[in-house]
C-alpha cells in the first residue's frame, strides 16, 4: 500500500508547504554581486558600435570581452541532412537577431545597480528589416537572419509520397489553412542561477534553474572549453520547468565565464519582463491541410504542408527544427489511414529561438488534426465522435505500427472515446441545444483524441539527429548500515513528485519503508548521467533504472541472507524488507550492518560491489511508450461578445501502470490548466518590426482560478509491454489535447450560425469575426 | 540616505537599515532578513507569489516598499505555523494536492489565509475563486486550492468553535 | 526590474506633504498604496527624482457620510470601501465596482485617490465619479483648496487637471437618489483584469414612470470615461423598454472614441459599448424595479 499504484502523500510537500524549499534565487553565497543583462532593443540589426560610461567600464562585458577569452558561440546541430547551422554568440557578436538578444551583461552589489549601469549601456545599430512572419520569411528574396544562408530555413522534411492519383475519387475532401501563434511558456519561478568557482574542488559550480543539469555541464564545457570534471552543475529545487528549463541559455554560459573571470560569486534571475520578450518562444504553426475521406468519413489520406515559426537561433540541445521535424511523423495522430504526405519547414526569423514547451509540436498537431476530423464529420454528416471512431487504430491492431512508422504500445483507444461520449452525457448536449439558453448563449461539445509519445529511446532521437541522444538511464542505489536507501539519479524532479513515485517504485522491490529512502537528484557532482527530465521520461526511464538498481540489490541481500541464515538461495524471499527462509528471518538493516560493519560474516565468495549499485536501463522497444485520452467538453459561447465559457471538462486518459495516481492527477490537471491558456488566452504578438507586444502578465494572459474549471478524470490502465510495471510517460499528455477540445467545441456551438473558427487561441475577437464571415458568406 | 525601519515580522521585532529606498518589503524579508520562503514570480503585483499579511491583510509585497511598512505587522510563510504543526490551510493543501512545484505555494497560502480572515467567501466556491484570482499558478493545481480552502474553514470553524465551548 | 534610483520622504502631515510638492513639483510622484505606481517603477517606466509617501497621513483615509453624500479620503484602501457594510445602501454603485477592481491583494493597498489620480481610462474609480458627479477636492500650497468636478478632472489618458504642486485629497459623491437602479458591467478576458470595455448605468423614474436623469457611462473604450450624453437624452423622460435602450445603446457607441490595443481593436471595443450598455441598462432597470436583488 505504499508501492506503485498508492495514492501516498509526496515526501517533497512539507518543505514546500513551510516556505523551507531552497530555489535558486533562496541561495546567498559570501560576496556575491548581481548580475542584469542589457538587451537588444531591435529585432535585426547590426551592431555597430557601443558607448558605456568610462565610470563603469569595467562592470560591463560584451562579446569583445568573451571572444577574445576564448568563449565559443552555443552550436545545436541537428544530424538530419540539409539542416543549416546557426551560432549564437551567448551576447550577441556584430548582429543581433531579436528584441531581447543579450548584448552585454553588467555586475554590481545589487539588481538594481546592475540596471541603473545597464541603463547607461548605449548600443548603436544599422537596421536591417526584420523577418517576422513565418511565411514571408520562407519565401523567395526575405531578407536572410544569418547572411551566410541562402534562405531563412533551417531544415525542409518531407515524410510519404505524393497520392493524388490514389484519392481522386474520394467523396470528400477538405482543406483548411490552420495558425496557432506563438506562446510563452512561464513557469511561476524565472530562469536563474547563482555560479561560483569552489577553490577546493577547482571546479565552476552553477546552481541552476534546470530540468537537465548534465546536458548543462556539457554545454558549458563545449562553450567555456572546460573539461567536464572541472564544472558541478546543480538544480536546487525548481519552481516548474515545462521544458523552459530544458536547454543552454546563454545566460549560463556569460555567467559561469564572468564567474571564472571575475572570481566572485555571481546571480542572475531572470525577471517576468525578460522572460515575456526574450522568451516567447513556442508553438507558432501554420497548417496547409487537405484530407481525403469516405462517405462514411473512413479517412484515406492526410496531405499537409507546415511552418513553424523556429525563431533566431538553434537552441542547445534540442536544436531548431524540434517541432517542425516532429510534426511530421506524428500529425496522423492515434487514427489508421493508408495515405500520407507532409512537408515541413523549420523557419528562421527574427524572433526569439523556440524552446520545447510541454507537448512539444503534439498540442498544436492535435489542434490542427482533430479540426479535420471533425469538419470530415460535418462534411458527411455524422457526429464527429463516430468518425473519430471509425478512424481509431482499434485495440486488436496493437501494437500497432502507424504510417509514419510509429510503433503504438498498447490501449484501447476507441473505449477512451466512448467512455467520453458516455461520460460527457452527449445526448443531453444535443437536447439542451435544440432547447436553446435561457440566457441566449449557444452551447456546444467537442472532443479530441491522441497518442503521446514518451520516453522516447535512442533510435528515435538518433534519427531525428539531434546532438544529445539519450542512451541507458542510469540510477545509482545504496543501502546505508542503517537500513536506509539512498538513490542517485541523474534526472530533475520540479513538480513531478518524483522523490516520492521513485521511493515508491524501490520500497515496491525492496519493501524498505518510505521514510527511509532518499533521492538525490539535480547534481551532477553526486549523480549518474541523464539527459534530465523532459519528454514525458523520467518515471518510465529512470524509474525503470530505479527499478532494475534495486532488484540487483535484492539478489545481493538475498546471497548474503542465505549464507547467514544457512539456507539455499532459492529458499530466501524477500518481502516487506525482511529475507526469510523458513521460519528464519533476518532484516534488510541487520545485512547492510554485516556488510558494513562486520564483513568477516559475510560469504567467501560474496559479490564485492556490496550494497551499492549503479544500474542502467531502457525500456525493451526504443519507440517509447504512448499514453492516450479523450478530452471532452462542453462550452457556452457569448455569440455577442465572443466569451467562451467552459461548462464541463472530462478527460478519460490511460497512461498505463500509474505508480501515483494523485501525481498522476496532479499533471493532468496542469496540463489541461495550460492547454486552456494555450486554447483561449495565452498569445505573445509581435508588431511589424519584430517588437513583442506582450511584456507583462496583464497582456500574456495566463489562466487563473476564474479561468479554469473543475476537471473530471476517468483512468484506464493499460500497461505498456515494454516497460517496468507497465507503466507509461504522461507528463505532457494533459497539455496537448484542450486546444483541440474546446474549439472543437466553440465550433459545434457556432455551426448553427454557419461560423468556424481555425485559429488558436480562440479569442474574442477571433470568434466575432468567424460570426461576421457567416453573415457575410452564408454557407451553401 | 539611510532609513530605518521597524518592523515586526512573524512576530520578531526586526529593525533594518536600508542604504537604499527601493529596497521592496520583498526584498527585504529575503535579501535582509533570510525569509526565503516569499518567492518573487513577476515584481509587478501580477502573479501573487509574493503574498504576505501587512497588518492581517493580504498584500502584494513586490509592490509595497520597505520604506513604508515601517511599524508594520507582518506575518509570512515561515510564521505561519510551529514547529513540528501545520497550519489548517497548509494541511489542506497536502489533503488536496494544492500544488506541484511549490514554487506558488507560500503566496497561495497566505492568500488563502487573508481570503478566510476577510470572511467574504463562505463556502461558496465560486467567491474562492474569485477571491483567489490574484494569484496565478501554472501547474495548476486551482481545482486542489479551491477545495483545500474550503477544508480549511470547515476545520478553522470547528476550532473556533470549540474554543469558545 | 528594479527602479531608477530615487529619494523617499514620509511627511507626517498634510501640510508637509505640499511643501514637499511645493519644492519639487515635476520630479516628485505622490506614493499612496503604490499598486500602479509600483510597476511603473519597476519597469523604469516612471523615473521620479523623489517619492512623497502618504501613506502616513491618516487625514487622507476614511469615509464620511453627511447629508451632503460620502466623503471618501483619497487615501481610503479600496479593501476598506469593500469590507464598510454601510456603503451598499449609501452608494450601490460604489459597492458594485470595488470588486471589480483588480484582485484583493491589489485592493488591500490601492487607494481611491491613487486610482482618480492616475487617471487609467479603464479604471472603475474615473468611471464612477463621471457617473456620481463627484467633485474632487485638491491642495496645494500655491493655490490653497480646489473643487473640481470630475467632468473636468480627467483630461486624457493618463492625464488630469491636477496641477504639479495639487494633492488630491479627497473625493465628494453627492447621496444617492432615492429608488436609483444601478448596474457596473466589464468585459474582460479573465476576472480582474482591466475592463477591454466597460458600462455603468443609474436609472431613475418618475412616478409616471418616466425615466428621470438617467446616467450612462463608458469606460475602457476612449481616452477617459465618458457620459454618453446623447444617448442619456434620448433615455431622459422616456419610458424604459428593450427597444428604447437598444437605440440608445447603439448611440452611446458612437459617442466614444475608442482606440486598438493588444487586447481589442477600436471597433470591438464599439461593438462591446454597445452590447455592454444595452446590457447594463437592462440590468439597472431591473435594480430599480425591484427585481434583481445582487
Amino acid at each position: 500500500m505504499f508501492g506503485v499504484g498508492a495514492r501516498v502523500r509526496r515526501k517533497e510537500d512539507d518543505r514546500l508547504l513551510r516556505g523551507r524549499g531552497r530555489f535558486v534565487a533562496d541561495i546567498a553565497l559570501v560576496g556575491m554581486r548581481e548580475l542584469a543583462f542589457v538587451r537588444s532593443p531591435v529585432a535585426h540589426a547590426r551592431i555597430l558600435s557601443f558607448d558605456i560610461p568610462e565610470q563603469v567600464r569595467r562592470q560591463v562585458f560584451t562579446w569583445q570581452d568573451l571572444e577574445p577569452a576564448g568563449v565559443r558561440p552555443i552550436r545545436a546541430a541537428s544530424g538530419l541532412p540539409g539542416f543549416k547551422v546557426s551560432e549564437q554568440p551567448p551576447l550577441a557578436a556584430d548582429k543581433v537577431r531579436f528584441a531581447g538578444e543579450p548584448i552585454a551583461v553588467t555586475v554590481a552589489a545589487t539588481r538594481a545597480e546592475a540596471e541603473d549601469i545597464a541603463s547607461q549601456v548605449i548600443a548603436e545599430f544599422d537596421e536591417l528589416p526584420p523577418n517576422v512572419d513565418m511565411l514571408a520569411a520562407a519565401a523567395p528574396g526575405a531578407p536572410c537572419v544569418h547572411e551566410h544562408w541562402s534562405d531563412n530555413i533551417f531544415l525542409e522534411t518531407r515524410v510519404g509520397q505524393s497520392f493524388e492519383k490514389d484519392v481522386a475519387a474520394a467523396p470528400v475532401r477538405i482543406s483548411r489553412s490552420i495558425r496557432t501563434q506563438r506562446q510563452c511558456i512561464v513557469p511561476l519561478e524565472g530562469k536563474g542561477l547563482v555560479a561560483h568557482w569552489d577553490r577546493q574542488a577547482e571546479q565552476l559550480v552553477l546552481y541552476t534553474a534546470t530540468q537537465m543539469p548534465h546536458i548543462v555541464r556539457s554545454g558549458l564545457s563545449e562553450c567555456l572549453g572546460l573539461p567536464l570534471e572541472a564544472i558541478r552543475v546543480i538544480a536546487p529545487d525548481v519552481g516548474g520547468g515545462f521544458g523552459w528549463k530544458g536547454l543552454l541559455q546563454p545566460e549560463e554560459v556569460v555567467a559561469a565565464w564572468l564567474c571564472l573571470h571575475l572570481g566572485c560569486p555571481l546571480r542572475w534571475m531572470e525577471d517576468r519582463r525578460e522572460h515575456l520578450v526574450a522568451a516567447a518562444n513556442a508553438r507558432e504553426h501554420h497548417y496547409e491541410i487537405t484530407a481525403y475521406a469516405d462517405a462514411d468519413g473512413r479517412l484515406l489520406g492526410v496531405d499537409a504542408d507546415a511552418w513553424v515559426d523556429a525563431g533566431a537561433y538553434s537552441i542547445y540541445p534540442f536544436s531548431a527544427c524540434l517541432e517542425a521535424a516532429q510534426v511530421g511523423s506524428i500529425l496522423p495522430g492515434p487514427y489508421d489511414f493508408p495515405h500520407y504526405r507532409c512537408r515541413t519547414f523549420s523557419v528562421c526569423t527574427n524572433k526569439p529561438p523556440i524552446v520545447p514547451f510541454r507537448g512539444v509540436a503534439r498540442a498544436n498537431v492535435c489542434f490542427a488534426m482533430e479540426q479535420i476530423i471533425d469538419a470530415i464529420a460535418a462534411a458527411v454528416g455524422r457526429e464527429a465522435w463516430e468518425v473519430r471512431l471509425l478512424n481509431l487504430v482499434p485495440p486488436e491492431k496493437m501494437p500497432f505500427d502507424n504510417i509514419t512508422g510509429k510503433h503504438f504500445d498498447s490501449g484501447d483507444y476507441p473505449e477512451s472515446l466512448r467512455r467520453a461520449v458516455a461520460g460527457i452525457d452527449l445526448a443531453s448536449v444535443r437536447r439542451r441545444q435544440l432547447q436553446g439558453e435561457p440566457d441566449g448563449r449557444l452551447v456546444g461539445v467537442g472532443f479530441a483524441t491522441y497518442c503521446e509519445q514518451g520516453a522516447h529511446g535512442t533510435a528515435v532521437y538518433h534519427g531525428w539527429g539531434i546532438p544529445m541522444v539519450p542512451g541507458y538511464e542510469q540510477v545509482q542505489a545504496r543501502i546505508t548500515a542503517d537500513g536506509g536507501l539512498e538513490l542517485r539519479a541523474g534526472i530533475q524532479s520540479h513538480g513531478q513528485g518524483m522523490e516520492t513515485s521513485f521511493a515508491q517504485v524501490a520500497h515496491e522491490v525492496l519493501g524498505i519503508p518510505l521514510e527511509r529512502i532518499r533521492l538525490v537528484h539535480g547534481d551532477t557532482g553526486l549523480t549518474p548521467y541523464s539527459t534530465g527530465t523532459w519528454g514525458s521520461r523520467s518515471m518510465v526511464m529512470a524509474g525503470g533504472a530505479v527499478a532494475t538498481a534495486c532488484r540487483r540489490l535484492a539478489d545481493r541481500l538475498r546471497r548474503i541472507a542465505a549464507h547467514l541464515l544457512q539456507a539455499r538461495l532459492e529458499d530466501v524471499t524477500l518481502s516487506g524488507g525482511m529475507l526469510q527462509s523458513g521460519q528464519a528471518d533476518i532484516t534488510i538493516a541487520e545485512i547492510a550492518r554485516t556488510w558494513y560493519l562486520a564483513p568477516q560474516l559475510l560469504p567467501a565468495d560474496v559479490d564485492p560491489g556490496g550494497l551499492e549499485i549503479t544500474a542502467g536501463y531502457k525500456p525493451k522497444s526504443d519507440h517509447g511508450t504512448f499514453s492516450y485520452a479523450t478530452h471532452a467538453a462542453v462550452v457556452a459561447v457569448d455569440a455577442e461578445v465572443g466569451l467562451v465559457e467552459i461548462l464541463d471538462y472530462l478527460v478519460v486518459e490511460d497512461a498505463g501502470t500509474m505508480v501515483n495516481p494523485a501525481i498522476v492527477e496532479g499533471q493532468i490537471f496542469g496540463g489541461v490548466a495550460q492547454g486552456i491558456g494555450t486554447a483561449l488566452y495565452e498569445c505573445s504578438p509581435y508588431d511589424d518590426a519584430g517588437q513583442p507586444m506582450a511584456s507583462t502578465l496583464m497582456d500574456y494572459l495566463l489562466p487563473g482560478f476564474t479561468e479554469v474549471p473543475a476537471i473530471r478524470i476517468e483512468h484506464m490502465e493499460t500497461p505498456s509491454p515494454y516497460t517496468e510495471f507497465g507503466v507509461k510517460g504522461l507528463g505532457e499528455g494533459g497539455v496537448i489535447a484542450p486546444s483541440a477540445v474546446l474549439c472543437n467545441a466553440i465550433n459545434d456551438a457556432l455551426k448553427a450560425r454557419g461560423a468556424v473558427v481555425t485559429d488558436q487561441p480562440v479569442t474574442p475577437a477571433r470568434i466575432l469575426a468567424a460570426l461576421r464571415n457567416a453573415r457575410a458568406e452564408p454557407p451553401p | 540616505m539611510s532609513l530605518s525601519v521597524l518592523l515586526s515580522v512573524n512576530g520578531v521585532a526586526r529593525e533594518v537599515a536600508l542604504d537604499d529606498p527601493r529596497v521592496t518589503l520583498l526584498d527585504l524579508l529575503r535579501e535582509r532578513l533570510g525569509l526565503t520562503g516569499t518567492k518573487k514570480g513577476c515584481d509587478r503585483g501580477q502573479c501573487g507569489a509574493c503574498t504576505v499579511l501587512v497588518d492581517g491583510r493580504r498584500i502584494n509585497s513586490c509592490l509595497t516598499l520597505a520604506a513604508s511598512c515601517d511599524g508594520a505587522r507582518v506575518l509570512t510563510i515561515e510564521g505561519l505555523a510551529e514547529e513540528g504543526a501545520l497550519h489548517p490551510v497548509q494541511e489542506a493543501f497536502i489533503a488536496h494536492d494544492g500544488f506541484q512545484c511549490g514554487f506558488c505555494t507560500p503566496g497561495q497560502i497566505m492568500s488563502a489565509v487573508g481570503l478566510i480572515l476577510e470572511g467574504h467567501a463562505g463556502d461558496d466556491p465560486e467567491r474562492i475563486r474569485e477571491g483567489m484570482s490574484g494569484n496565478i499558478c501554472r501547474c495548476g493545481a486551482y481545482a486542489g486550492i479551491t477545495a483545500a480552502i474550503l477544508d480549511a474553514e470547515r476545520r478553522l470553524a470547528e476550532r473556533n468553535r470549540a474554543e469558545a465551548a | 526590474m528594479k527602479p531608477a534610483p530615487f529619494a523617499w520622504c514620509a511627511p507626517a502631515t498634510l501640510d508637509e506633504a505640499l511643501d514637499l510638492l511645493a519644492g519639487h513639483a515635476d520630479a516628485a510622484r505622490i506614493l499612496a498604496g503604490g499598486q500602479t505606481l509600483g510597476p511603473l517603477l519597476n519597469m523604469r517606466l516612471a523615473t521620479p527624482s523623489i517619492l512623497i509617501d502618504i501613506n502616513g497621513i491618516g487625514e487622507l483615509a476614511g469615509l464620511h457620510p453627511d447629508l451632503a453624500g460620502l466623503t471618501i479620503g483619497a487615501l481610503t484602501r479600496q479593501s476598506t470601501l469593500e469590507d464598510d457594510p454601510a456603503l451598499a445602501a449609501l452608494q450601490p454603485l460604489i459597492a458594485m465596482a470595488i470588486p471589480h477592481i483588480a484582485h484583493r491583494a491589489v485592493r488591500n493597498r490601492g487607494t481611491v485617490g491613487g486610482s482618480l489620480a492616475h487617471a487609467d481610462p479603464a479604471a472603475e474609480w474615473p468611471a464612477l465619479v463621471t457617473l456620481l458627479g463627484a467633485q474632487l477636492l485638491a491642495r496645494s500650497k500655491s493655490r490653497g483648496m480646489r473643487l473640481i468636478g470630475a467632468d473636468e478632472f480627467f483630461i486624457t489618458h493618463l492625464t488630469t487637471a491636477l496641477a504639479p504642486d495639487e494633492l488630491l485629497c479627497e473625493v465628494r459623491v453627492p447621496p444617492s437618489p432615492p429608488g436609483a437602479g444601478y448596474a457596473v458591467l466589464e468585459f474582460a478576458r479573465r476576472h480582474g483584469d482591466f475592463a477591454v470595455a466597460g458600462a455603468m448605468v443609474r436609472l431613475t423614474s418618475d412616478a409616471g414612470g418616466k425615466l428621470t436623469d438617467p446616467r450612462l457611462v463608458l469606460f475602457g473604450t476612449g481616452r477617459r470615461a465618458l457620459r454618453a450624453r446623447r444617448a442619456e437624452a434620448m433615455l431622459a423622460g422616456a419610458s424604459a423598454g428593450t427597444a428604447l435602450f437598444a437605440a440608445a445603446a447603439a448611440t452611446a457607441a458612437t459617442e466614444i472614441d475608442p482606440y486598438d490595443d493588444l487586447h481589442a481593436s477600436a471597433e470591438y471595443r464599439r461593438h462591446l459599448a454597445e452590447v455592454l450598455a444595452s446590457r447594463a441598462l437592462e440590468e439597472a432597470l431591473a435594480r430599480m424595479n425591484g427585481k434583481r436583488h445582487d
